[in-house]
């Protein structure tokens, strides 16, 4: 690979394939994202405006385009109730991404561990849940968490507690549904990492005087970093945004930023506010992706 | 040698399931010995080097260090360090780091652990390469890095599995008087494990053979070539002749032989098989000679030269024996190595006290 040779034309279809993609499904829709945040609400059918089109000629497109404006951006920016929901967010996913690791951890090292034959196993096993939709799942949290559910009346018959939790309708509740339901994305990952690790490494670690917990902080961590890293984002990124688990488990004073986005676009039908909040998202997680990039690049240039 | 030894095992043994892979094993190694443990595949020479580090523990018997008993002591415990066939170094820390480990677990001050890695970098002529990762090594630094990392804490033993068999055969070569000259210099007992028997031929003091769980031999290189103790001794050190036979008569200090084929032959023999018992004579290559047919009929039989090969300055030959037994003759140029060649009929045969009858 030290030459470089000029591009066959199998090969730079290989690569166009999936520069298209992106184009087709992440750049174009987000163009139109873009353009709806920039226009003003409508009461019209889409409920924004302007809409564009070459009926009447180019020079009012041209117009129209004028009329595009940031007043949206400002508008969201301004407003404390978004930025409460950006920070609620992002603090319930990032205590709920650390929850999810230190259940994770010990969790795929125990899989990692296992005799080999058992290994596949405890891998579907992992990721048995999967096979039942996500609705059913967190429905049947509900079940369980209510102040009449499963949990409550499985304490309170055994006296461990004489009147009900509320667990449900809070924080908590919605903590409980994020880290159920990520914890395999965080599995595989450490698994993957945890598993290709050399066991004589650790007997080195010991020979040489590390004591166990030793050997665990210097070696068994440090070597799973990676994984560590892929488990973090893809729990973190799609729980901030989360929508269906704040909706279904949270009370009505859990603040999340996809139930927020939900609102303008059903409720007020305030389509270029809603896209406006998409986007302000979608920057706020695309810095750490880039940030995990830089760090893989880093790692495969060593 | 006198006093204690450094290192007793004391009828160790270790099962896994009904596999027995250390069965009622004693051995003693003294200080500054280069000791090397010989054995094919699954004689239960790795298991006894992990017994001695501690990652196994022995189901029976007792392991002394220094006349202290270490058997129950976790592996981070024991003065004992070990170099790992696959080295082990970790991948995510330069070799400093990875020099430094053992002496950073001592809690010992940056300057002091500064100055011995240092010296071991030194010691395994690596110096200047301490910020390197191990990825960007080669076999044979990495291997210099795993001795380094092993010998920085001092430790009285140091054990070695089989650590030279990731390198190339020139490499090999020149790295085991490198670790010779450690031994040496450090004066740490070294326990090397190995399959290897030119390995434990050139670099121990002393060498045991391993079959089965089981030591069949202990002694230095020299003696044990020379003198086998047991048939699987005899093969599994250098090349030798075998010539299977019943006793037939005593002979002073040895016996006489009686092959199937109806070819008696005599040997030295260090034990005292009954007559008509089943023995084993064991003849190095190099002490069969080779003579006109029809002048020595003594101690051998005539045979056909079917294949001639000069190596090193040592032709070898093999050669088919009117009894139909193949045997392999080893000649010095100056020896006449030269003068024989394919197709011709050459007798052969030996010495009696160059020969060992082996009963088992």
């Amino acid at each position: 690979m030290s030459a470089r040779a000029p591009l066959s034309g199998l090969r730079r279809m290989v690569l166009a394939a999936p520069a298209l993609w992106l184009f087709l499904f992440f750049l174009a829709p987000f163009a139109l994202v873009l353009k709806i945040a920039l226009s003003k609400p409508a009461i019209a059918q889409p409920p924004y405006e302007p809409t564009f089109s070459l009926i009447e000629g180019w020079q009012a497109l041209w117009d129209k385009i004028g009329t595009l404006s940031f007043d949206t951006f400002a508008l969201v920016i301004g407003d404390d109730l978004y930025l409460a929901a950006y920070l609620s967010s992002l603090r319930l996913a990032a205590i709920a991404t650390l929850l999810t690791l230190l259940i994770a951890f010990p969790l795929s090292l125990a899989m990692a561990r296992a005799p080999k034959h058992w290994r596949t196993a405890l891998v579907m096993l992992a990721i048995a849940p999967f096979w039942t939709s996500f609705l059913i799942r967190i429905y049947a949290w509900i079940m369980l968490l209510k102040e009449e559910g499963l949990i409550n009346k499985l304490l309170l018959s055994l006296g461990i507690i004489s009147t009900p939790l509320s667990i449900f309708a809070t924080e908590g509740a919605v903590l409980i549904g994020i880290v159920y339901s990520y914890l395999p994305f965080m599995i595989l990952p450490l698994y993957n990492a945890l598993e290709r690790q050399d066991p004589s490494l650790l007997e080195a670690a010991s020979d040489l005087g590390a004591t166990p917990l030793t050997s665990f902080w210097t070696i068994t961590v440090p070597l799973a970093r990676s994984g560590i890293f892929a488990g973090l984002l893809l729990v973190f990124i799609p729980a901030v945004g989360e929508f269906v688990i704040p909706d279904l488990l949270g009370g009505s004073d859990t603040l999340m930023i996809g139930r927020t986005l939900w609102n303008e676009f059903f409720d007020n039908r305030d389509w270029p506010t809603a896209s406006a909040v998409a986007i302000f998202l979608l920057v706020l997680l695309i810095a750490p992706l880039m940030n995990y990039e830089r760090q893989q690049m880093k790692e495969a240039v060593r | 040698m006198g006093g204690a030894p450094l290192l007793r095992l004391a009828r160790v043994t270790k099962a896994y399931g009904h596999l027995v892979a250390v069965r009622d094993l004693s051995l003693d190694i003294p200080a500054n010995e280069f000791f090397a443990l010989l054995g094919p595949s699954g004689c239960g020479k790795t298991t006894l080097m992990r017994l001695i580090a501690g990652f196994e523990t022995p189901d029976d018997g007792r392991i002394y260090l220094d006349g202290q008993d270490i058997t129950d002591l976790p592996p981070h415990l024991r003065p004992i360090n070990m170099m790992f066939q696959s080295y082990a170094l970790f991948p995510h820390m330069s070799v400093a780091h990875n020099i430094a480990f053992g002496l950073k677990q001592e809690g010992r001050p940056h300057q002091e652990i500064t100055a011995r890695v240092e010296d071991m970098l030194r010691l395994v002529q690596m110096s200047g390469l301490g910020d390197r990762r191990p990825d960007q090594l080669s076999g044979g630094q990495r291997q210099r890095v795993a001795l380094a990392r092993a010998l920085i804490k001092r430790p009285k033993l140091l054990l070695l599995d089989e650590p030279l068999a990731a390198l190339d055969r020139k490499l090999r070569h020149d790295t085991q008087f490198e670790l010779m000259q450690a031994q040496r210099e450090t004066g740490t007992s070294f326990v090397v494990v190995t399959h290897d028997q030119d390995e434990a031929m050139v670099m121990a003091h002393r060498m045991a053979v391993m079959r089965a769980g089981a030591i069949d031999q202990i002694g230095a290189p020299r003696e044990v070539y020379e003198e086998p103790a047991t048939r699987h001794v005899a093969g599994f050190v250098g090349e030798t002749n075998f010539f299977e036979g019943r006793v037939i008569q005593y002979m002073p200090g040895g016996v006489e032989i009686e092959t199937g084929k109806g070819l008696r032959l005599e040997a030295l023999c260090r034990e005292h098989p009954a007559i008509g018992s089943k023995v084993t004579i064991s003849i190095r290559p190099e002490n069969l000679r080779l003579s006109v047919p029809g002048i020595f009929s003594k101690n051998g039989s005539a045979g056909e030269i079917l294949d001639h090969v000069f190596r090193e300055g040592l032709s070898s030959f093999r050669i088919k024996l009117e009894t139909g037994d193949l045997v392999h003759v080893r000649k010095s140029v100056g020896e006449g190595g030269a003068q024989h060649k394919r197709g011709e009929r050459v007798f052969v045969s030996f010495a009696p006290e160059h020969a060992r009858a082996l009963v088992k």
